[in-house]
């Protein structure tokens, strides 16, 4: 028997709500009951309406027929049904999750400061059922309240939601300006903090549990010198995930972490000069910079967005569904990062 | 053109427009000669939209092709009504080659009529008759003997039987009014079944607008009337996870919003509650939509309240409330209204 639970929900004033296994389905449900409105209208008009029995509709929606109808439809990917927000899509290791979860099925909001940024990689999945573009500076909690309101506006909900959004300014404590810090902070400490309470009101109005991923850095972990206000923002967002991966518990909500390290290609950070000053310190090429941090891993590879991208797909994909308040290192292997 | 290219190009056209059909909803059919391969002559084709998809964008590789011949002789093993979801497998033996689409239930339909097009639709005008308590009287005054009126039967071999006799018994007409379900027209040519279905569409469409009474859902309820745009949005936002929640008992859904003009009125006038409880109006609707929806009766502004963790944004009419509290606070429950919940289920 299928369950009591409606597939349409009407509520004057405000409008309709439809639901389905993926957006599309969703939203031919819901014009399928505009069809039924036009129907009754029509027949209210000329007649009164009058449907067929109640035991033929039972018939119908039980009819062995249509069952083997349904099971000829392709099987649901792992993220069938999961509605994910990334910030910090627009570039890097954050459009590499989003590409992945929607890959895998799930339906993404791509949130980024930068509209064309999200717009394009919005565009390179393709699909509005799929995925679509935000804006929204995580500082500003007007706009991370707003992009909330958006995702589940046009999802009908939400469950998956990655604090990606960062930047690095890594100086000499006494080089480090009070902007420095503040900026750091503002993005990385209270950005992640302002996307996790908003999303957790809506996670735990769901009540369907969720996850919640920080991507924070092997330098949330590891102490070296020049980098006093990255990696104090980035053991805030750290100490989040065990602090909320505490409090969301009893609502089925998993907060956890991952630690990259040395993501060169491809990524944000690494642009804008800061790759090039960091391959100047160590006398290479910039082009090798990548190459060059590998070597220093204990497995010797270079580490990708799509690497970061795997592990919070491992995360989330339901093998996973008892560990939270844990940090998986994405670095090829940094023993002066392990956890203890 | 070809009798192939013929039918896709009358099929996009039919489907592009949802005033004729809903989405993946209906059939079309056209029948001809093609050439059976292992004898190297002639054979009587049914070429026929297979099951799952939508007619606007129907292909070749959409179709079902099936032997006239063979589809035609299953009226001698034919069982009978209690069985007749049996013949739904026995297609696959009437198949011409491996090609094709999967035959769907309608296929008797289309080969059982004597007419060599025939298109199967969902139109909301055709519809609108077809749910009809008079929708007898109502077809034979609106259409005279052109478009006969057959009650509700599941769709199936023996409705395909049926309406094949009510052309039979019928010869002006060119279509059917399927009770409860929609319509079925027929024609000689292509072009001729193209124009018949548009036909009963726009006469039965013609017929509501002169005849129908106006605000056929009643007045406007005061307190239902559509709250402005900005109020409606984050109002919906607010309700969304709650409701993906109830909606989600069974499996994990996702949800569309919508609040276009139709919903928004239908929901205002005082009709609503009663018609929504009777449920959706075709038989197609229901494995998507379920048999009826739930009305969520909501008290009129100002806002229904939540418990703790109530964000700035909650409460429209007094601004920003104070935060949220420590985390010593038990998780509160959320309660969708302070009013009255109807469930039309």
């Amino acid at each position: 028997m299928r369950g009591a639970d409606p597939a349409i929900v009407l509520i004057p004033g405000i409008g309709m709500f439809s639901y389905g296994t993926n957006k599309q389905t969703a939203r031919v449900a819901g014009e399928f009951y505009l069809n039924a409105i036009n129907v009754m209208a029509g027949a209210h008009a000329i007649s009164t309406y009058q449907p067929i029995s109640e035991a033929e509709k039972f018939r119908i929606e039980y009819w062995t027929l249509e069952e083997a109808k349904l099971q000829r439809l392709p099987k649901p990917k792992p993220l069938t049904a999961r509605i994910a927000l990334v910030t910090g899509a627009g570039s890097g290791i954050g459009r590499a999750i989003a590409h992945r979860l929607a890959a895998e099925g799930a339906c993404v909001v791509i949130a980024d400061r930068n509209p064309h940024s999200a717009a394009t990689v919005a565009a390179e999945i393709g699909d509005t059922d799929i995925a679509i573009p935000v804006t929204v500076d995580v500082t500003d909690t007007a706009a991370v309240q707003h992009a909330i309101q958006q995702t589940v506006l046009a999802f009908g909900g939400i469950d998956l939601i990655v604090n990606n959004a960062g930047l690095s300014i890594s100086k000499p404590l006494l080089q480090t300006t009070d902007g420095d810090w503040d900026l750091q902070h503002n993005v990385m400490a209270r950005g992640s903090f302002l996307v996790s309470r908003e999303a957790a009101r809506a996670l735990i109005d769901q009540n369907m549990g969720g996850d919640i991923i920080y991507i924070t850095s092997k330098n949330s972990v590891f102490a070296g010198p020049n980098n006093i206000a990255y990696g104090a923002a980035k053991a805030d967002q750290a100490h989040q995930v065990r602090l909320l991966a505490a409090e969301l518990g009893p609502h089925r909500i998993r907060v956890n972490g991952i630690n990259p390290d040395g993501v060169v290609q491809g990524s944000g950070i690494f642009t804008s000069g800061w790759g090039a000053q960091r391959a100047a310190t160590y006398g290479i090429p910039e082009n090798q910079l990548s190459a060059f941090y590998a070597q220093r891993t204990l497995l010797k590879q270079e580490t990708l967005p799509e690497h970061v991208a795997n592990a919070v797909y491992a995360l989330t994909a339901g093998d996973l569904t008892h560990t939270t308040g844990l940090h998986i290192p994405v670095d090829a292997g940094v023993a002066a990062a392990f956890l203890r | 053109m070809s009798t192939v290219e013929d039918l896709i190009g009358r099929s996009n056209r039919l489907g592009a427009d949802r005033g004729n059909t809903n989405y993946a909803g209906g059939n079309t059919s056209a029948k001809g000669a093609g050439t059976d391969p292992v004898t190297g002559g002639p054979v009587d084709l049914l070429w026929v939209k297979g099951s799952g998809g939508d007619l606007g964008t129907l292909t070749e590789a959409g179709l079902a092709v099936l032997r006239l011949d063979r589809l035609r002789a299953l009226t001698g093993v034919y069982p009978g009504v209690e069985r007749e979801d049996e013949m739904v497998a026995v297609f696959d033996y009437c198949l011409h080659g491996r090609g094709g689409a999967a035959p769907s239930i309608d296929t008797a339909m289309h080969g059982l009529v004597d007419a060599a097009h025939v298109d199967h639709l969902h139109p909301d005008a055709g519809i609108a008759f077809a749910t009809a308590a008079d929708g007898e009287a109502l077809t034979k005054e609106c259409f005279g003997d052109r478009v006969v009126w057959l009650p509700w039967r599941r769709p199936g071999f023996q409705l395909g039987l049926d309406i094949a006799a009510a052309k039979a018994a019928h010869p002006r007409a060119v279509g059917v009014i399927l009770g409860g379900h929609g319509i079925t027209a027929w024609g000689n040519t292509s072009a001729e079944c193209e124009a018949n279905s548009l036909e009963i569409i726009r006469t039965a469409q013609a017929f509501i607008d002169e005849r129908g009474r106006p605000e056929p859902f009643g007045p406007t309820i005061d307190g239902y009337t559509p709250l402005p745009e900005p109020e409606r949005h984050a109002r919906a936002a607010a309700l969304a996870p709650l409701l993906r929640g109830l909606a989600s008992t069974d499996r994990r859904q996702v949800g569309h919003y919508t609040d276009t003009s139709v919903v928004l009125d239908f929901l205002a006038r005082a009709e609503h509650p009663r018609l929504a409880a009777l449920g959706t109006s075709c038989p197609d609707h229901f494995l998507r939509t379920k048999v009826r929806p739930l009305v969520l009766d909501l008290p009129p502004p100002p806002p229904w309240t939540r418990s703790k963790n109530a964000s700035p944004n909650y409460t429209p009419s007094t601004g920003p409330t104070t935060p949220p509290t420590t985390s010593n606070t038990p998780p509160p429950t959320a309660h969708p209204c302070g009013g009255r919940t109807r469930r039309s289920c």
